[in-house]
């Protein structure tokens, strides 16, 4: 447990890959997983001579990105060189962003009510990816990620625990996904983080010394890391030692962090204006016209879903997770009236075959919006049962077949009309009348024994619930006689 | 503001680069060289007003639209040493 003596201070980086066709500097691809080095050119490889021409999509999804936010835009913004000597970059130098980002200000409001500022968000490129392999054989380079635009956030440092910290990049994840700025595939390294944290005694005014953690990249870890981190720096307080300022490594199979090198904790970036980038000129009215593509966020859909819709805030947020479900349950919303219902389906059947097909990012390849709200209309109307409701959803999907006709070609369809239902209702209890004699002390277990016996004589075809409530009905005459 | 031998070693060990003793001296005298020649600009008289270079509207920039990268064979042509489709470097790991 966190002694209670201290408060932790943490502090989020957070970087996304925007979501273009090429990258920020160069006309070459924007795209995961190809052969290494295949995406590459003069300006993404660094060769001498070759110049920077900055992508108009990066600009106005970074504008995008903080619009969505709540940042300012400046009107004017500059690119610097951050130059460190690693093999990921191949010019030394990171084309980045100090004095003039793009995007200042803004904040996230987490659901206890505190408000997360935002320091910034800042246009800059990535990196290459390195693979490390044995001392004879060195590292491995590719450079198809170089390039790609990346937009780093940085939040000020008002997080006071994990898990405020998760529900942040949570938020964060959902709002870029739903403007459509970045993909956020976090498996891939679209989304990564960095953390900083201190402790301060609960009662002192100045922050504690912070070290700094790199390249989270699951939620799950962010926790791991930040809790293991707060709990050794309060551990070393209590010993009397002193915090060092550094980068830590996260090792999550070890669940433990470690300092890197000191060596490499000295940063001195060296930044200066990239005199190969001409400042960039952003105009109240081209912020206006981006504001004004701005969709409804996941925030906004959770509100409405739980306010108007009178979904639990549980169920709105699952529904809002990923775009496309939620823009799946609008649609049949469209078609079917019935929030409750809809949700539920989506939330057992559909996200349970999603859950195989990693791929898909349109439920309507699962079961088209048509299907699903025939087999709900089929089923609030009693036509067909719970159970058949299930085999028959099992037998349309992935096919193009239609919901009502595969309901009657399996014969699931109740022709039964109420008052055949009845008739069979008073034929069971005619030739099973002993069971009777069970109602005052067991009524559920007789009219569940009665239920039974109409659904095998109609081999499924009554509805159980109209049963039910016959029997209910027509039992009472039985017992007076 | 004048360069320092300590400055000059300051810069060799953030680019990985070593010089003897005498390089060292030969640098510090050149650096000193060229920021005397760049002070020069210094004496201009300017505006308070922070300068810029020239700006460049957002609506002028490159448009998102995809050009064939070169070939990787071509690409890894200035490899030191290549594998498996990668510039292959000595070990560096954080």
């Amino acid at each position: 447990m966190l002694s209670s003596k201290y408060d932790v201070v943490i502090g989020l980086e957070i970087h996304a890959e925007l979501n273009t066709k090429t990258k920020v500097f160069c006309s070459c691809k924007n795209t995961f997983g190809e052969e290494p080095n295949t995406n590459c050119c003069p300006v993404c490889v660094g060769l001498p001579g070759a110049l920077p021409v900055l992508n108009k999509k990066a600009v106005e999804n970074t504008i995008k990105a903080g619009l969505s936010v709540g940042c300012s835009i400046n009107n004017l913004a500059v690119f610097e060189r951050k130059n460190y000597f690693y093999p990921d970059l191949s010019k030394a130098y990171q084309i980045s962003q100090l004095v003039r980002p793009i995007c200042i200000g803004g904040n996230i409001k987490l659901d206890n009510g505190k408000t997360i500022r935002i320091n910034r968000i800042h246009l800059e490129e990535d990196a290459g990816k390195l693979i490390h392999k044995t001392k004879t054989i060195g590292t491995l380079v590719d450079y198809n990620r170089g390039g790609i635009p990346l937009i780093e956030l940085v939040t000020e440092p008002d997080f006071s625990n994990a898990d405020e910290a998760v529900e942040f990049l949570d938020k964060l994840r959902r709002t870029y996904i739903y403007s459509g700025v970045a993909n956020c595939k976090m498996e891939e390294g679209g989304m990564r983080c960095d953390v900083n944290i201190s402790v301060k005694p609960h009662d002192s005014k100045e922050l504690g010394i912070r070290t700094e953690m790199k390249n989270l990249n699951s939620f799950k870890m962010v926790k791991r890391a930040i809790e293991y981190e707060s709990k050794r720096q309060i551990e070393e307080l209590e010993k009397g030692n002193k915090i060092i300022q550094q980068t830590r490594k996260w090792d999550d199979n070890k669940g433990k962090s470690f300092a890197l090198r000191s060596k490499e904790n000295s940063h001195d970036y060296r930044y200066f204006p990239d005199p190969d980038l001409l400042t960039v000129e952003i105009t109240q009215e081209d912020v206006e016209k981006i504001r004004s593509t701005l969709p409804e966020l996941a925030q906004d859909r959770i509100k409405k879903y739980v306010e108007i819709y009178n979904l639990p805030l549980y169920d709105a947020k699952i529904l809002t997770n990923e775009k496309f479900v939620s823009d799946y349950f609008e649609e049949c919303l469209n078609l079917y009236n019935n929030p409750k219902q809809i949700s539920n389906w989506i939330m057992t059947e559909l996200l349970k075959v999603l859950k195989d097909k990693p791929n898909c990012e349109n439920l309507n390849e699962i079961i088209t919006k048509e299907n699903l709200v025939s087999i709900l209309e089929l089923l609030d109307s009693k036509q067909i049962t719970r159970p058949n409701s299930k085999i028959l959803f099992e037998n349309i999907c992935f096919t193009s077949k239609n919901a009502k006709d595969v309901a009657k070609e399996l014969g699931m369809l109740s022709s039964l009309s109420d008052e055949e239902i009845k008739d069979f209702v008073k034929q069971v209890i005619n030739t099973n009348p002993d069971a009777i004699l069970d109602f005052e002390k067991n009524p559920n277990k007789v009219i569940m024994f009665y239920t039974g016996k109409v659904m095998a004589l109609t081999k499924g075809k009554a509805n159980p619930i109209t049963t039910q409530s016959f029997i209910k009905e027509i039992l009472p005459n039985y017992l007076k006689k | 503001m004048d360069i320092t031998i300590k400055d000059v070693e300051h810069l060799a060990e953030l680019s990985q680069l070593e010089f003897t003793s005498e390089e060292t001296q030969n640098l510090v005298k050149d650096l000193n060289n060229i920021l005397d020649m760049v002070n020069q600009l210094q004496q201009a008289k300017t505006s308070d007003e922070p300068v810029f270079n020239k700006s460049h509207k957002i609506s002028q920039l490159r448009e998102d639209e995809p050009r064939p990268s070169l070939e990787q064979e071509e690409i890894l042509k200035n490899a030191p040493k290549q594998r498996r489709g990668c510039f292959n470097v000595p070990l560096v790991v954080e």
